[in-house]
This record gives C-alpha cells, structure tokens and sequence, in this order.
C-alpha cells in the first residue's frame, strides 16, 4: 500500500513540476532555519576534545554571599581561599577545577608585543576535567600550583605567533611585559564553542599574587569558577549535599559573611543558556520556542494552500475510491503520507542547508571566530530533529486538506471538483 | 474594477485563505521590524558628538620592579603628566589625554548630583547626571563643539574648576538662557564650578540616545585629587595620532618610543583602537541585526515560494477564464495586468489589520519611541518600506505564472472552456 503512495506521490511531483519545487524548497528553508537553532544548542550540548566528558561536567560560576547582619547581598565568584576550602576537599566527584580568566599582553624577553590574549588562571586539576590534546610537554603539576613557580601552557596558535614553531617548552614569555613565565607544554587551541576551557594561555593562578590575594567580603568573593567532573551523571544531589556540608563548615568559621553556593548547573542547563541565572527547558522554550514556532507556521500556510489545491484537483478520484469502500482513515493516511514524500525530500536538503547557513552566520549565530568541526555537527541530535520537525511541518500542512477531504460525502466528492 | 477584483477573490476564498494568513502574518512581524531597523538606522545616522578616527587607548600598568627611570618617588599625578608629556612631544603624536570612567565606548557609568546656584533648582533637586572626568585636552582630541559648532577647547582655555554640560543638561537646567559663566555645585562637595561651555548632545554609542551628561575638566589640584584616588594606571591614556596607523604601525611606533613608555614603575603594557572597543560594545547590536535581516529574509522567500505556488496552481485551473478574456479582446497584458493587480489587492487587504495591530501595538508603548518619537513620517516609512518589499516580492512571485497563462493563444486556452 505504501509502495503505492510512493509511486503515486512521485507521479505527482513530475507532473506538477513547479509547485513541487516550490514545495520542496519552502519545506528546505524552514527545516534549514530550525536546524539552525537546534545546531547552536547541540553545539553547547555535545563533547568534543578538550571538553569530551561535558554529560559528567557541573558548574558552579556564581555564588551568593550575604552579611551576617543582613544589610548586604553579593553574587560573585569564588575566592582561591573559598575553593581550596569549600571544593577541593570533596570526595563524590572524580576532579575539581577552578577557573578564573584575564586578557593579557603576552610578549617574549627582549621583543615587546602589545597583542593581548585570553590568560586562564587555574589549578593542576584542569588537564584531568578537560581532556587537551598535548602537542609537546606536558602540564604543570601540583608542585608548580605550590611553589608559584610560574609555569605555563600556551596555544599552539600563539606558540606559532610568539616563536614561529610548536617546539618551545622551556623557553620563556612575559605576562602583560613584567611577569616572565615558563613554557611547561604545547596544546592544540581549542575552539570557542569550548568557552569552559577556552584560552590562549594557560597558567597556576598561584602565579599572580592578585589571584590568591583576591577576597572580598571576609575573604569569600573572588574571581573563580569551579568545573567539577562527575563520576557519574546522576550524582548532582549527592555532590551538592557534599558541596553544602563543606560550605557549613567553611562558614562556621567566618565572622561577618554566610555563603550560599546554589546546586550546580548541569551541563544540559547550561546549553539551554543558564549564566547568572539557572535556565531550564520551560525558560528556553518560552523564548526559543516562539522563533521556532514561527519559522514552522509560515512554509505551513505555504504548504496548507497548495495540497489544498492539490487535494482539491483529486476530490473525483477521492469520492471514487470512496464509492468503492475506502474508508475516510485511509484516505487521510494517504494525502499525509503522499505529502511526506515531499517533505522529506524538503528535510534532506534542508539539513545540507542547515550546516552552509550555519558556518556563513557563525560570526553572529555564534561567538566570532569559532571553529566548527564535523564532530559539532552531525550527530544524531541533528538528524532526529529534522526528522521530528518535518513530521511535525508534513502533519500541519498536510492534515487539515487531508482531513476536510477524508470527511467530504461521496456525492459532493464525485460531482465535478473543478471550483 | 477592483469591486470586480475582490469578488473573484472572495469567489477563490478557500485557496486565498492560506495565503491571505500568511501575507497577514508576514506584513505584521515585518513592519514591526521595519520599524525597529528604521530607529537603529535614524540613531545611528545622527551625530554621536565625538571623533574617534585615529584614536588609540594606551592601557598602564604599575609595577615596583621596573624602574627605566631614573627618577624616583614620583607620586602618582606626576608620573600620569609626564607619561603624558612624554608621549605628546613624539612628532607622530596630535594629543594626549587622560580620563576616567569617561572614554567613549568603555561603559564607564558615573553619575553626580549636580545643583546650579542660579538656575532652576527645583527641576533639578535630585537629578543626576552622567560625569566624565577628562583632562581639557580631551575637548581638542575628540574634536568636541558646541552647539554653534566652535570648538569646545577654545572655550574652556584658561579657564579654572571649568565644567563643560551637553546641550540637553544645559537645557534642563537653564531653560534656554546662556549657560556659559553660570555656577554650580556637586551636591556632595562644597566647591563650586563654573559652566566654561556647551557641547553639542554626546552619546554613548551608535545606538543610543544622548542623554544629558556633563564634563569635568580634571586640571591642578582636581587632578591630583582624582589620580590618587584611582590610581595612575587606572586612567585612560587616549592618544590621537597625525595619520591613520594600522596595528603594525602602531607596534612599530611603540618599540621606537621603547623606555619613554615608562616612568618610575608606570608604564605602558598594551594599545587598543578605539575603534576595537566600539565593535566590542556594539557586537550585541550587530548580532540582533544580524538575526532579524535573516529572519525577514526568510519571510521573503516564503511570500514568494507561496506567492508563486498559489498563483500557478491558479492560473492553469483558470485557463477557461483567460481564455474567454482574450477570446472577448483581452490583450496579453491586460490578462497580466489583470493577475497582478488580484495579488496586490489580496497585499493591500491585510492593510487595516496590520495598521489595528499597530494602533495596538503603539497604545500599549511596544514601539521605541525614546530613540525616535512617532510621527506620522516613521509610520509612512516602516508601512511604505513593508508593503513596497512584499509587494515587489508578490509581482515577482506573479510574474512567472503569469507568464505562462499569458503566452496561451486563445483558441487553445478556449479549450479548457
């Protein structure tokens, strides 16, 4: 039976050539549009290296402090103190690491640039949450964090800028043209799209006295963020009880300020858009949904007119076939069904479309000059998607002409449809 | 005619409908952004108040270790001038100044209570406006004017505890009569400061709208004053050069100037284009302009593929009718005519209820009118750029049906009869 409705719905779309593009080709664009919008959230969601455990990944980049008395309200970062105290000692997650980021001038002893670059300031523990690629050396270690000894990692991209080759481990460069540091390894640059662990330079934040000094409020606010890896993804209640325990202990030795860490994001929450604020699907949809909604009911109204018209030409064949025992069901089935022909063929090309209009608005869909790479994007995420919205665009353009014409009395049916 | 025409669309109502919803929807959603992009472009058009061609911000930094000068135990003031100095005597170099917080585009976002002695002290019990702490050289820098278009440097010359008030601060306070000369008052501090000039209104950015704001000339003691209280290498080193410099130029221009960036411990880390900052602050700007153009382009193409799909299918199941026309006399292009005109009327139907959207839209106060206020010509605008794009949009769709329907001769479009 299905054999049959492809055949003739493929008749269909020889014989009426240019509604047929027209067709295909509204169903493309809009297919194309939202997956657009699905292939900027996937690109949040999905793990590729340096980020490839994102499903474990929790963070925690915002805290609330409060004065005891009351009279003062902070939402920040950690201090360095506030993390050793409050993060480091857990037990439930595989690693901590925390984070802090700064743009500085990097130049190299004797030549004096004025380039800035992206410093992340952090701790040992960040080679084991993010998975970097090393292309000669190795990280820095505890030891390093320990001393102060300022070691650090660098891009290749800036290794290429500052030497000219990959080959620089052990040699030297000079943070903001006063802080000289240690090359200790080389890594692949990460792409934007990786913001948790992005930077062009990578250094033990014991390194700047500024970091470690930084504490306001009774030593609690500060510059950082925390990633914590997970054992396993179900254990956000069981961290946060932890978390909160430690924070208990933590206050109990302060005088003037309490501190309330909020439960973690998870890494879905946070490719829905959660920032300052926890952003949850509800949220999401309620502003992406709407663009999503639109993009939807336009090529809809497109579509809707012309199987109407379609469907309108056939109503002698319908009431027919009608006459001789179809049922209106299977009537239905069949104009939805025909039409999914059409729009699949639309899908398909629409999620070739999908990826060439993403990487030419990259510079405004995403952050500029992210790099895209096939693992971002063809993943089944992006494939179900369009398979569910064109379902989705078939039903709505395709029902309501089926429906009326599925429901028609014989007699209208056969009397000649021409309106 | 038309009576005639919209008795064949009523006639056609069940293939029009969906058509007819989606003009609907798409003249709506459109003006709506029509009108959004005819305010971001009137504001961005209009004067911003300042210059910031060939400008750079030099960025400072402080440290113990580094003494390239030989002087020691500067305090902080005097390092800033003569960094400053410094920098100026460079033959390559126009001007220097230093401000804080107040750097166009670096979101700095003071505001003081300001109160005249002699003008309206009621309006302004209370109102703050919007400080920027700039050394006087920053009138000449940023080529600063009033509002008869004299430069505001020449004004302030020799002036003491000069202040400078944007046209619309003066305005508020004076109502009209001169400002120039007239004393006011920081309502924290017991000094006063005379009103030295006028500016022209200043804006924070392309896209905003200039708010009343007032200029404090940091000089002598005021300086001293502002430089320990934030710090030497917190100000903002602004430096206009003699000719465009690319950024290699500028590198170049650096190493050349070597340890004379540098006085007892302050020094010069790093530069920046201003240029880089406005693209920086403007970036959200861009990307929602971006998102909304290809938005209404996706509205476009989807009038015009069902522009085109409704009126083929038309066409060809109204070869009987076309037929008879020519048959009767009709020329090829009254035929044409004829077809057009049934897509423009079915456009210009949606006309009162996208205009009830707008009365709607305009009392509930969803338009922008504190950029732009409403006026009849911003209505034309946005209504005659909505319906000249979709109606362009609807012939194309026409055309190529049309076309076809057109070309028939008639006896063979008879037959269909």
């Amino acid at each position: 039976m299905f054999k049959q409705y492809v055949k003739q719905a493929l008749h269909t779309l020889g014989e009426n050539r240019l509604t047929s593009a027209v067709s295909i080709l509204g169903t493309m664009l809009s297919v194309a549009m939202i997956l657009v919008v699905v292939l900027q959230f996937q690109i949040n969601l999905v793990g590729y290296s340096p980020v490839s455990r994102r499903d474990r990944m929790l963070y925690l980049y915002s805290v609330h402090t409060r004065s005891k008395d009351g009279g003062e309200d902070n939402n920040t970062g950690l201090s360095a103190e506030a993390v050793r105290a409050c993060l480091y000692s857990l037990k439930t997650p595989e690693a901590v690491t925390a984070t802090a980021w700064n743009s500085h001038v990097i130049s190299i002893p004797g030549r004096r640039l004025f380039e800035e670059y992206t410093v992340c300031y952090t701790d040992p523990a960040f080679w084991e949450v993010f998975d970097f690629r090393f292309l000669s050396g190795r990280p820095f270690t505890e030891a390093d964090l320990n001393s102060g000894l300022p070691r650090a990692v660098i891009s290749d991209q800036l290794a290429g800028i500052l030497f000219g080759s990959r080959e620089v481990v052990g040699r030297d460069i000079l943070v903001n043209n006063v802080m000289p540091c240690t090359i200790a390894g080389v890594v692949e640059r990460p792409s934007r799209a990786a913001g948790e662990a992005f930077a062009d330079v990578w250094m033990p934040y014991t390194a700047n006295a500024l970091y470690t000094r930084w504490g306001g409020c009774d030593g609690i606010c500060g510059p950082f963020g925390a990633t914590i890896l997970a054992r396993e993804r179900s254990d956000v209640d069981a961290l946060y009880a932890e978390i909160r325990q430690a924070v208990a202990r933590y206050n109990a030795g302060k005088a003037d300020y309490r501190l309330t860490p909020p439960r973690p994001f998870t890494h879905l929450e946070r490719a829905l858009g959660s920032g300052s604020h926890r952003v949850g699907w509800g949220e999401y949809l309620r502003t992406t949904g709407w663009v999503l909604l639109f993009l939807l009911l336009l090529p809809t109204l497109n579509l809707t007119g012309i199987v109407q018209s379609a469907v309108q030409k056939r109503r002698a064949e319908m009431g027919l076939r009608k006459a001789f025992g179809a049922t209106g069901g299977r009537l239905f089935a069949q104009v939805v069904c025909e039409n999914l022909i059409i729009t699949w063929i639309g899908g398909l090309l629409g999620i070739g479309l999908s990826v060439v209009l993403l990487y030419a608005g990259r510079s405004f869909l995403l952050t500029s000059d992210t790099v895209i790479t096939p693992g971002m994007l063809f993943r089944p995420l992006l494939f179900a998607a369009a398979l569910f919205f064109t379902l989705v665009l078939n039903l709505l353009s395709a029902g309501l002409p089926a429906l009326r014409i599925a429901r028609e009395r014989i007699v209208e049916s056969l009397r000649d449809a021409d309106e | 005619m038309i009576k005639h025409l919209l008795r064949i669309l009523w006639n056609q109502r069940r293939s029009n409908g969906w058509i007819f919803a989606e003009l609907l929807v798409v003249a709506g959603v459109f003006w709506l952004m029509a009108d959004r992009f005819y305010v971001d472009l009137r504001t961005y058009r209009s004067p911003l108040g300042f210059d910031i061609a060939n400008v750079w911000r030099f960025k400072l930094s402080e440290s113990e270790g580094l003494r390239a000068d030989s002087l020691p135990g500067l305090s902080g003031p005097e390092k800033l001038t003569r960094l400053m100095t410094r920098i100026r005597e460079w033959p390559e170099v126009e001007e220097v100044c230093a401000t804080y917080y107040s750097c166009p585009y670096s979101r700095g976002n003071s505001w003081r209570e300001i109160v005249p002695l002699d003008g309206d002290t009621s309006l302004t019990a209370g109102t703050h406006f919007q400080i920027r702490n700039v050394t006087p050289e920053y009138f000449r820098l940023f080529r600063i004017r009033t509002p008869e278009g004299r430069p505001v440097a020449d004004e302030i010359a020799g002036q003491r505890a000069a202040l400078v008030l944007s046209e619309g601060m003066a305005e508020l306070l004076y109502h009209g009569r001169p400002a120039r000369g007239r004393e006011v008052r920081h309502s924290q501090m017991a000094r006063t400061f005379t009103v030295a000039s006028v500016s022209t209104a200043i804006r924070a950015s392309e896209y905003e709208a200039p708010e009343p704001c007032f200029f404090q000339c940091l000089e002598g003691e005021l300086f001293n004053e502002t430089v320990d209280r934030h710090g030497a290498r917190n100000a903002e080193l602004c430096v206009r050069m003699k000719r465009r410099y690319t950024r290699d130029d500028m590198n170049r221009f650096l190493n050349e100037m070597g340890d004379r960036l540098a006085v007892d411990g302050l020094f010069v880390y790093g530069i920046s284009d201003i240029r880089d900052f406005r693209d920086h602050l403007l970036e959200g700007k861009r990307r929602e302009m971006s998102r909304t153009s290809a938005l209404m382009a996706f509205m476009l193409a989807n009038v015009f593929f069902g522009v085109i799909g409704t009126f083929w299918l038309r066409a060809r199941n109204r070869r009987g009718e076309i037929g008879l026309r020519m048959a009767l006399g009709a020329s090829a292009a009254a035929t044409r005519r004829h077809l057009y005109l049934e897509g423009l009327c079915l456009l210009a139907l949606t006309l009162p209820w996208v205009a009830l959207l707008a009365v709607n839209v305009a009392a509930a106060d969803l338009l922008d009118t504190y950029r732009l206020p409403l006026t009849a010509g911003r209505l034309a605008i946005a209504f005659g750029a909505t319906y000249a794009t979709l109606g362009g949009m609807i012939c194309l769709g026409i055309w190529l049906p049309v076309r076809a329907a057109a070309r028939m001769s008639p006896a063979e479009a008879l037959r269909y009869e």
